[in-house]
């Protein structure tokens, strides 16, 4: 039961004050102390630290200078945005069990609205206590709190307030017990305030509205009177970003991945129907065949570039599919989008007319390769800059190999076509050395520093060779090349 | 076989050269080479540094340099003659003017017309433009080489037969060069280093940037030969053998427009003293001085010295004309000629024992004269140089930057990948370096397994670069002043603040040749003395000059015993603060050896003690020997001064004048070099072969390295004792005028202005606050009714209020007082930031009520200001409650970084009491080792440079100061306590000498949280 005063809408609200933290490391309490520290900041300022380093004197808002002076030994990391962001969207997800209207509100806090949802969690201090749990058990620092309106309720989490304002009308009453700080305004207008002596939100409802409104902007007046209920807020926006994941039962159980097929071209008909209207596409699907006593058997579909068009998803899948012998019977498939991208809708360019290859088609060659032969089978070999020869190249996507930047010199010295994976010793060698000496040493950094002197040599039998002899010469010849 | 190596690039073509100047040289002697160019990049910044260098060692050196033009030609430009080496300058010069700092631009048709007596390598690009090489050979034919470099690239003799080919083709001749970029191979890690930090790369991405191997390092001889032919080889003595100049030719001009015409300037100078002693001795000169002028001219004559003190003269005139104060220090400005012509206010009939040595006839080396001026005022001078003598002729000597441990490991650690949180916690550590390395278990503190072989590297790294020169910087005040183009001297390039210029040779380098510096310094103290003397003369109604303080006032030395120097030049530091007492200064003299006493040198050198003993008569004066008795006999026998510690070494180890002079510039560099070299050896065995005991050879030793880097010698201290007596006269008898002085020439000395007032008040000084309708600018001197002046604070006291503002405040306040806020804000044109700024540190008090209130007037004024008394509709009037005395006073230190309201212990003092807390004023009381419960606001904390571990803690409250000793037991256990409380609370014994006393402590709380929103800020590690 609901008494009658409880207001219209009531919003839970959730403040996160080590978001920077929880979202780079696991919680583990008995890790080293541990500081956050702002991006492009030249003081380097800690934004968040665990509890280790706070029982060492860390706070947040020191600087990385007094930070140290501190706890010398101060594991650090940057602070990461995206990362942070990643985990309020998990979170936001995270809290659809309670009620369909989740907010994410950057960079720290989450909003739902849960009035319709009281009576199903046991009324709203239940509800509560079950949010706080819930995040609790997920390593998190969490501060929950409930309120009539959704700016009252983030005021009140970050204002460190673990209440249930359920009276439509009450927040007044509470003004009191909130700092100015929790307001979040700009800090020279937080600055004047405090040049008043005014610390709290009671003190600021003291003052006459028209003075305040003259000094501070007609806006912030609002949103007072949208925190306090008297003003009814506009609708938030930054609902919890969209993520493909349906699920379909089978009609009947499959032994074959060909039983799976209508089933499979029913998701992802819906699946690219999903995609057009929010003209995105994928860069993985994650699809699930689920079995009837075991765990799922889980593949994974990664795309070289970001696709949305059916057929070639569905080619793509029954390569895939063709090739999985089915554990036991399949009696559904889940389908679930990554990071939805934008889809450029047209990628052809001005030199790609006529004969050009199609570089679409490459990139589905290389696909369809790959599923077949395995991933890891199918490579790039794509040059690095680097002196010593066996670290001159590397492996790399296929369809993505452009050099690194870097800097490639105009003229470079003669290089065989087929290098050893290893250079291999030189038994009894007699031939004619042509050039050379090169002489390599170089490599110090990683510990592989290598000295050497290479010549490029012809054989008896007039084959080209590319041999060296390490410095200073002892150890005979080795081979490392030959030129085709 | 030998070989003349003529492309040789040192450090000072900043991250390229991967080799100190001198041990490029060293090596190349060791190698047998016969001769070495140093051709750093468009710089002749290492030159001297080389030169010296080959000279101790014999071997040629060659100046040149190598260039870049803007369309990619690259040559070496190598100096025959001196008229080569002008020629050289001068293009060096042109190309770095017309860059930024740091940078260099030359076109082809800058070298037409160019660089004669100068010999020219081409240095053709890997694919050879043979139009390069005949744009150069018509315009420098029989001085154009083509330099053949083979540093093992594969394809050398490809190379070599192409380049061969081309000389032939062209009719030139080809020579062999090295492309060398480091003394020994084993520096290729540091130059692949060097390379990734110049990109802003790490060196695994640097790729072929890279050099491939390490053979642009000095080669043997042995390889040289297998490498080139052996004419080629010889093709680099018949160039070496060509470039006969030498630095050792450079003359230094002195300028002429000193001289009036027709006079020589022996005779003008003899005028000029001959005034000036009729000047300073109405009576007429003592016949000791006389004799003493006649002997310094004479010398000053042999030398030729003459234009070089009119020089100075006419700088100090200038100044003087314009009402600067300045004041000369050094070895010659201690002279009678000197003191006669005013450079100088030492006396020498009241010093007369004092300078035997002014300059030495032996040594030859320019006399040494730095002249202070007021420090805000400086720049008036250096401008009036600029006007009198030329950009051409004027300029500033280089400080060359270098890296000091911090910015290496930052340098190498982003060059070898590290994250910045890492490095951040590396340089941290780098607090520890020693000179070598830092200890294993500051390593692991920092987070760091010492034995990680990245680590290793990574610091072994750092030792080498430490000390790599990063880029010229101007030197505070060092000039440079020719007669003829400074350009063709040594090349000059811009500075990075607009319309400055440098040379790109710093102080050591011009000590090293000879050439003559002035220093044109600035010193806070001077503005302070300038401003309490116009203050005094301001209430005595009449001119008071520095002149007129009445000399050796007992009064002002009791107060100088007594410790009681705050705001005092010099002797106001807490360590001089507890060396007084036990001095006891009772003359100027001893003010001359207070100065020179509380330094690392005689601290080092444990000097302090026994001159202390020997001056309160618990230990006999004695003398090692006679001579050593002529040097010391004015210290007790205890040597104090960097003077004396170089006679030392002539009298009792036997050195030459010279060598000792050599001894000295090696003390300047001993500790980036970390030895002393022969000299340590030298001089002990010197003094024990005259029968001095070792234990006194080793002391002397000792003190000269403390010297090296912070040794004083008399002939400043003699100088600076003049202010400190100057200033603590004033502090005495017009403390008023004294404080309000001081205030007005912030930033300046050891105390911020919080301290220097409470001193002020605590002296009797009355003082009233910041008020829109009576401050000015800078705070004033008022007068009680009865006729005590009294302090009134300025409206440059209040942060955040522009400079502008405060002017047009106090301009516009001269028609009328300002009634309200919106006539002050119309009147004097405030924005509302300057507004703001005033009602914070609560000047408005008078207009507008308490800072609340203000500030609510304040944000009510509304931009655009209102131009007439535009009539705003009625307001309501808020409740706005008063600020608590706390708040007033934590606004109080926001905004003025001082209060006039009570200290802030005051207010918890009942709560401290509870805590057992014992004021200062009671723990000044206590005895000897009695054991003390105290605490206030942390106000410094101090780390000396000695590693020792120990952290100097003062604290405040409303009493007094207590001084805190913390050793790194008690420090390293409660870290958190002591660096992050501003309240903080010790208990300890008490430690008394004399009247200093300290708090050796024992345990600490952090009671900060007492403070609530009581704050006020520590000044840490200063």
């Amino acid at each position: 039961m609901v008494p009658a005063a409880t207001a219209r809408q009531l919003w839970l609200g959730a403040h996160f004050p080590r978001l920077p933290l929880e979202a780079l490391l696991p919680a583990s309490t008995g890790a080293a102390a541990t500081g956050i520290t702002e991006v492009n900041d030249p003081r380097r300022t800690i934004v968040a630290c665990n509890d280790r380093a706070a029982r060492q004197g860390i706070i947040v808002g020191m600087g990385l200078n007094a930070a140290l002076a501190l706890v010398p030994g101060l594991a650090l990391q940057e602070r990461r945005p995206a990362a942070e962001a990643a985990l309020l969207d998990r979170l936001a997800r995270w809290a659809l069990q309670f009620t369909p209207v989740v907010s994410v509100e950057s960079p720290d806090a989450l909003l739902a609205e849960v009035r319709g949802s009281l009576e199903l969690f046991g009324g709203a201090i239940a509800l509560c206590r079950r949010a706080q749990a819930g995040l609790q058990s997920r390593g998190l620092q969490a501060v929950v709190a409930l309120a009539p309106t959704p700016r009252g309720a983030l005021w009140l989490a970050r204002a460190g307030l673990r209440i249930a304002v359920t009276r439509a009308g009450a927040m007044p009453g509470l003004a009191a017990r909130l700092p100015l700080s929790c307001l979040r305004w700009p800090a020279d207008v937080t600055e004047a305030l405090a040049g008043l002596g005014i610390r709290t939100v009671a003190e600021l409802l003291r003052l006459p509205r028209d003075g305040f409104a003259r000094r501070f902007g007609a806006a912030l007046l609002e949103e007072l009177d949208e925190g306090l209920g008297r003003r009814r807020e506009p609708r938030r926006r930054h609902l919890v970003a969209e993520r493909f994941d349906e699920q379909l039962e089978l009609p009947a159980a499959a032994g074959s991945t060909a039983g799976l097929e209508p089933a499979a071209a029913q998701l992802l008909r819906r699946l690219g129907a999903f995609l057009r209207a929010r003209a995105s596409g994928l860069s993985e699907l994650r699809v699930d065949l689920l079995h009837r006593d075991r765990a799922p058997t889980r593949v994974r579909l990664g795309l070289t570039r970001p696709a949305g068009d059916e057929t070639h998803l569905r080619a793509l899948l029954r390569e895939r599919l063709g090739q999985s012998r089915l554990p036991a019977p399949v009696t559904g498939l889940r389908f679930r989008s990554g990071v939805l991208l934008p889809l450029q809708l047209r990628e052809a360019g001005l030199f790609e007319q006529g004969r050009a290859a199609d570089p679409r088609a490459t990139a589905r060659l290389l696909e369809r390769l790959r599923a077949r032969l395995g991933p890891d089978l199918v490579f790039g070999v794509c040059p690095v800059p680097e002196h010593r020869p066996e670290r001159a190249w590397r492996i790399a996507e296929p369809g993505g190999i452009t050099p690194l930047p870097g800097h490639w010199p105009a003229s470079r010295p003669a290089r065989p076509l087929w290098m050893l994976v290893a250079p291999q010793p030189l038994e009894g060698w007699d031939g004619v050395l042509v050039t050379g000496p090169e002489r390599i040493e170089t490599g110090w950094w990683d510990g592989h520093d290598v000295r050497r002197d290479y010549y490029v040599a012809l054989t008896r039998s007039g084959v080209r060779l590319w041999i060296f002899r390490e410095r200073p010469p002892g150890q005979g010849w080795f081979l490392h090349g030959v030129f085709g | 076989m030998s070989y003349a190596e003529l492309h040789c690039l040192s450090n000072f073509t900043f991250l390229r050269g991967a080799s100190h100047p001198a041990e490029l040289v060293g090596r190349a002697r060791q190698l047998g080479y016969a001769a070495l160019a140093l051709t750093d990049e468009c710089s002749l910044a290492g030159v001297v540094r080389a030169h010296a260098a080959a000279r101790d060692c014999g071997l040629a050196l060659v100046i040149g340099s190598e260039f870049t033009l803007t369309d990619g030609l690259r040559l070496l430009c190598l100096a025959t003659s001196r008229q080569g080496y002008g020629a050289l300058a001068r293009l060096i010069t042109r190309g770095r003017r017309s860059a930024l700092k740091g940078r260099y631009m030359l076109g082809r048709a800058d070298l037409e017309d160019a660089l004669e007596d100068c010999l020219l390598l081409w240095l053709p690009g890997p694919v050879p433009d043979a139009g390069e090489g005949g744009w150069l050979r018509e315009r420098f034919a029989g001085r154009l080489w083509l330099a053949v470099e083979l540093p093992a690239a594969g394809a050398d003799r490809e190379r070599l037969a192409r380049l061969e080919a081309l000389a032939g083709q062209l009719g030139i001749p080809a020579v062999a060069s090295g492309d060398v970029h480091m003394h020994e191979r084993r520096r290729r890690a540091l130059q692949d280093t060097l390379t990734a930090i110049r990109l802003k790369t790490t060196v695994a991405r640097a790729g072929h940037a890279l050099y491939p191997n390490g053979e642009r390092s000095l080669r043997t001889l042995a390889r040289l030969t297998e490498i080139y032919p052996r004419a080629l080889l010889d093709e680099t003595l018949e160039i070496a053998g060509r470039c006969h100049f030498t630095l050792g030719e450079i003359r230094y001009e002195y300028p002429d427009e000193v001289v009036p015409p027709g006079r020589t300037p022996a005779e003008h100078l003899r005028r000029l003293v001959v005034e000036g002693a009729a000047r300073r001795w109405p009576g007429g000169a003592p016949a000791p001085v006389r004799e003493l002028l006649e002997r310094e001219l004479a010398l000053v004559a042999e030398l030729g010295y003459e234009r070089y003190f009119l020089t100075v003269h006419d700088l100090v005139e200038f100044a003087r004309s314009r009402g600067i104060l300045c004041q000369g220090r050094g070895s010659a400005a201690n002279s009678a000629v000197c003191y006669a012509l005013g450079i100088t206010e030492v006396d020498p009939v009241r010093m007369a024992m004092l300078f035997e040595r002014f300059i030495s006839r032996e040594r030859n080396e320019p006399p040494d004269i730095d002249v202070d001026f007021e420090h805000e005022r400086r720049e008036e001078v250096i401008q009036y140089l600029y006007r009198k003598y030329g950009r051409d002729r004027a300029a500033l000597t280089a400080t060359v930057i270098c890296y000091r441990p911090k910015s290496a490991v930052r340098d190498v650690g982003r060059a070898l990948s590290l994250d910045a949180p890492q490095i951040d916690r590396l340089a941290h550590a780098m607090q520890w370096w020693d000179g070598h390395e830092v200890a294993a278990e500051r390593i692991r503190d920092a987070g760091f397994d010492p034995a990680n072989p990245l680590l290793a590297r990574l610091l072994a790294l750092t030792r080498e670069l430490i000390g790599f020169p990063r880029h010229l910087s101007q030197h505070t005040g060092g000039f440079v002043i020719s007669r003829g183009p400074l350009e063709e001297l040594v090349p000059i390039e811009n500075a990075a603040m607009p319309g400055r210029t440098v040379i790109q040779w710093d102080k050591d380098d011009l000590d090293e040749l000879g050439l003559l510096k002035v220093d044109v310094l600035g010193l806070g103290m001077l503005s302070a003395i300038r401003r309490a003397l116009a203050l005094v003369g301001g209430r005595r109604g009449g001119e008071f000059r520095l002149a007129d303080i009445p000399a050796e006032d007992p009064a002002v030395y009791e107060m100088i015993c007594r410790a009681d120097t705050v705001g005092v030049f010099q002797i106001e530091s807490r360590a001089q603060m507890a060396m007084l007492p036990r001095l006891a200064p009772r003359c100027y003299y001893d003010l001359v050896i207070e100065v020179a006493i509380v330094r690392p040198g005689p601290i080092q050198g444990q000097m302090v003690h026994p001159y202390l003993r020997r001056r309160g008569g618990q230990e006999a004066v004695d003398y090692p020997g006679p001579e050593v008795r002529e040097v010391l006999s004015r210290t007790l026998g205890v040597p104090i001064f960097q003077e004396q510690v170089m006679q030392l070494a002539v009298v009792a180890a036997g050195f030459t004048p010279g060598e000792a002079d050599r001894l000295r510039r090696a003390m300047a560099a001993w500790r980036r070099k970390g030895s002393l070299g022969p000299f340590e050896q030298r001089l002990v065995e010197g003094m024990r072969a005259r029968g001095y005991d070792e234990g006194f050879a080793r002391q002397v030793f000792q003190q000269i390295l403390g010297f090296g880097e912070y040794g004083f010698p008399e002939s400043h201290a003699a100088s600076f004792a003049l202010l400190v007596y100057a200033s603590a006269w004033l502090k005495r008898h017009e403390p008023a005028a004294f404080c309000c002085a001081l205030l007005n020439s912030q930033p300046m000395g050891f105390y911020a202005p919080a301290q220097l007032l409470r001193d002020a008040r605590a002296h009797g000084v009355p003082v009233r606050a910041v008020d829109v309708n009576v401050s000015d600018v800078d705070s004033t001197l008022e007068s009680a009714p009865d006729g005590t002046p009294v302090l009134r604070l300025g409206l440059g006291l209040v942060r955040g209020l522009s400079r502008e503002g405060a002017g047009r405040l106090r301009a516009a306040r001269v028609a009328a007082n300002y009634r309200d806020l919106r006539d002050l804000a119309r009147r004097a044109q405030l924005d509302r930031r300057d507004l703001q700024a005033l009602a914070a540190a609560g000047a408005l008090a008078g207009l507008a009520g308490h800072r609340h209130r203000a500030s609510w007037g304040v944000l009510g004024i509304e931009p655009p200001l209102p131009l007439l008394h535009a009539a705003d509709g009625p307001e309501g009037i808020p409740l706005l409650r008063a600020p608590t005395e706390g708040e007033g006073i934590v606004a109080d230190y926001r905004s003025l970084g001082l209060t006039l309201a009570r200290h802030p212990l005051a207010l918890l003092r009942p709560q401290l009491a509870g805590c057992g807390w014992q004021p200062a004023a009671e723990v000044s009381r206590l005895a000897d080792g009695a054991s003390v419960k105290t605490g206030g606001l942390v106000l410094t904390r101090q780390r000396p440079g000695s590693a020792s571990g120990v952290i100097f803690v003062t604290l405040e409250d409303e009493t007094g100061h207590v001084n805190l000793v913390v050793w790194s037991r008690v420090a390293d256990r409660q870290r958190k306590v002591l660096l992050g409380a501003r309240l903080l609370g010790v208990s300890g014994r008490l430690q008394r000498e004399g009247e200093v006393l300290h708090v050796v402590v024992e345990r600490m709380e952090d009671r900060s949280a007492l403070l609530g929103s009581l704050v006020a800020p520590a000044r840490n590690f200063r």
